[in-house]
C-alpha cells in the first residue's frame, strides 16, 4: 500500500468500512503520522471512508487539533472525511 | 386489556425504540466518554453526561416530593461492596474494548455493525460464565459489604444533600452554556446534539421509574437472554445453576400491594417486562433511524479485522462479568443511580475510571498498536 502512495501524490485512500472507534480514529491517527511529510509538504489529501457516524465526530476533531483541515461529506452510506492542508481552496 | 406487566412490556419496548432512535442520531456513547479522556484528552461527552445526571436528578428529586415514586430507594440498587468497583473496573475495560457499553452495544448493533453484534455475542457468553461463579462471588460482595445504606440520603439528610449539588450543578452547567462548551461541531446527517438527548434520557428515564417503579437498567436482561439459550440448549445443566434460579428483587409495592419480582430467570417478569424490552427497543429504534438515513450497513464485504473481532467479544464478555459483579452496568448505575446518589454507583464509576485507562492501554498494546508518533 504504501509504494502505490508515493506514486498518487494527491489522495491517501483509507477505507475503514464496518469498523468502530476506537478503532477508526487510531488507524486513521496512524495514517495522519506516517503520511505527515505528504500531507503537510506535497499537499495531498488522506480520504478516509468510514460508515460510522461517530468517526465523523472524533476525526474531524483530531485532525483539527493537528492543525489539518477536515471536511466531511456524505456518500452513498458513507461518510468520506478528507484531511490535508490546501482543499476547498483553503491556502497553504 | 393487557395485565400489568404487558403494559410495562409494551411501553418500555416503545420508549427503548425512542432511546435506540437518539442514541443513534447522537453517538451519545458512554464508553466514548470515558476512553476519550484517556485516548483525546476530551472531556466533551462527558459534560453531556453531568448534564444528563443533573437533569435526572431534578425530576427524581420533585417526583420524590410529589410522592409520585413508590419504591425508594428502587430495589434495583442494592448495598455497596468491594466487588462493586473491581466490576466497574473489569466493565470499564470491556467497554472501551467492545467499542461500547451495553447501550452502546445495542444501538450500534441496531445500525448494523458486526463488531458490536459480536459484542453482544460476548456480552450473553459473559453472563453464562458468571452465572458459573456466582455463589462465590455472592461471599466476597457479602464480605466486603462497606455500608448497610443503599443511598447517600439514608445516611444523611436528603434535602441538605441535594439541594447544594443541585445548586452548584447548575452553576456549572449555566457557565459551559454561556461558554458554548455543550455543543460541538458535527457532520453526520440528521445529527441529534447530544445534550438534547441526555435530556430526551431523563425524561424517559422519569417515565420508566414511575410506570415500573424502577430507574432505567439493561444488563441484567442479558443475563436474561443467556438463560433462555441456556435453558433451551443444556436443560439439565441450567437447572443445577444457581444464578438463574435466584431473583434479583422481590418486593411488595407499598400502594397496590402487588409482588414485584424480577430476576435472571428464564421467566416472564418484572425484569423481562423493563430490560429486554428495552434491549429490543434499543436495536428497534437504531435500526430504523439507520434505514431512514441509508446508513444501515449490515455487510459482509466490510468485515471487520480479526483483532477488532477479537477485542469485540472479549469486550462484551467483561462488560457481562464487570456488570454481574458489580450487581448492575453503566445504564443502572449513571444514568440511573447517580442521580439518586446510590453509593454503589459511586464505587461503580470509581472503578470505571481506572478501567476505562486499562481498556484503551490494552487497545493500543494489542489491537491497533499507536502511540503518540504513530509507530
Amino acid at each position: 500500500m504504501t509504494d502505490k502512495i508515493e506514486i498518487n501524490l494527491d489522495t491517501i485512500n483509507l477505507d475503514i468500512r464496518g469498523q468502530i472507534c476506537p478503532a477508526c480514529l487510531l488507524i486513521s491517527l496512524k495514517e495522519i503520522n506516517k503520511h505527515k511529510e505528504t500531507l503537510r509538504c506535497r499537499g495531498a489529501n488522506l480520504v478516509v471512508k468510514t460508515d460510522h457516524r461517530d468517526a465523523t465526530r472524533t476525526i474531524p476533531d483530531a485532525a483539527t487539533a493537528m492543525g489539518y483541515t477536515v471536511s466531511v461529506e456524505k456518500k452513498k452510506g458513507y461518510y468520506e472525511i478528507t484531511v490535508g492542508l490546501e482543499h476547498e481552496g483553503r491556502q497553504a | 386489556m393487557l395485565d400489568g406487566l404487558s403494559q410495562i412490556f409494551f411501553l418500555n419496548l416503545a420508549l427503548g425504540a425512542i432511546l435506540g432512535f437518539v442514541f443513534h442520531r447522537s453517538d451519545l456513547c458512554m464508553a466514548g466518554m470515558f476512553r476519550d479522556i484517556f485516548l483525546l484528552k476530551r472531556t466533551f461527552l462527558l459534560r453531556i453526561l453531568f448534564l444528563q445526571v443533573v437533569v435526572t436528578m431534578v425530576f427524581f428529586f420533585i417526583a420524590k416530593k410529589l410522592g409520585l415514586i413508590g419504591l425508594y430507594p428502587p430495589p434495583n440498587l442494592g448495598l455497596a461492596s468491594l466487588g462493586t468497583i473491581m466490576g466497574g473496573i473489569v466493565f470499564g475495560a470491556g467497554m472501551v474494548l467492545a467499542g461500547g457499553c451495553v447501550m452502546g452495544t445495542l444501538y450500534k448493533m441496531g445500525s448494523g455493525s458486526i463488531i458490536s453484534i459480536i459484542a453482544f455475542a460476548g456480552l450473553i457468553i459473559g453472563s453464562a460464565i458468571f452465572a458459573e461463579f456466582y455463589p462465590a462471588w455472592l461471599q466476597i460482595t457479602k464480605k466486603t459489604a462497606v455500608s448497610e445504606a443503599v443511598l447517600l440520603s439514608q445516611l444523611a439528610d436528603e434535602n441538605l444533600l441535594t439541594i447544594p449539588v443541585l445548586i452548584f450543578s447548575s452553576i456549572i452547567i449555566l457557565r459551559w452554556i454561556n461558554l458554548k462548551k455543550l455543543s460541538q461541531k458535527a457532520y453526520a446527517e440528521g445529527y441529534i446534539d447530544p445534550w438534547k438527548v441526555a435530556i430526551i434520557i431523563a425524561v424517559l428515564n422519569l417515565i420508566i421509574y414511575l410506570s415500573s417503579d424502577m430507574p432505567m437498567a439493561v444488563s441484567t436482561g442479558y443475563a436474561k437472554i443467556a438463560a433462555y439459550i441456556e435453558k433451551a440448549l443444556i436443560p439439565e445443566h441450567f437447572d443445577t445453576v444457581a444464578f438463574f434460579g435466584k431473583e434479583s428483587y422481590s418486593v411488595l409495592h407499598p400502594v397496590s400491594k402487588a409482588a414485584i419480582v424480577g430476576g435472571p430467570m428464564a421467566v416472564f417478569d418484572h425484569m423481562f417486562a423493563t430490560e429486554i424490552s428495552l434491549i429490543i427497543g434499543v436495536v428497534l429504534g437504531s435500526f430504523i433511524s439507520a434505514i431512514m438515513l441509508g446508513e444501515f450497513k449490515l455487510t459482509l464485504s466490510t468485515f471487520p479485522p480479526p483483532k477488532q473481532n477479537v477485542s469485540a467479544l472479549m469486550g462484551g464478555m467483561l462488560l457481562a462479568l464487570g456488570s454481574r459483579m458489580a450487581g448492575g452496568c453503566n445504564v443502572k448505575f449513571l444514568m440511573s443511580g447517580l442521580p439518586l446518589l446510590s453509593i454503589q454507583a459511586f464505587l461503580f464509576v470509581f472503578g470505571m475510571l481506572p478501567g476505562a485507562w486499562i481498556g484503551t492501554y490494552l487497545f493500543k498494546k494489542f489491537v491497533i498498536s499507536y502511540d503518540r508518533e504513530g509507530q
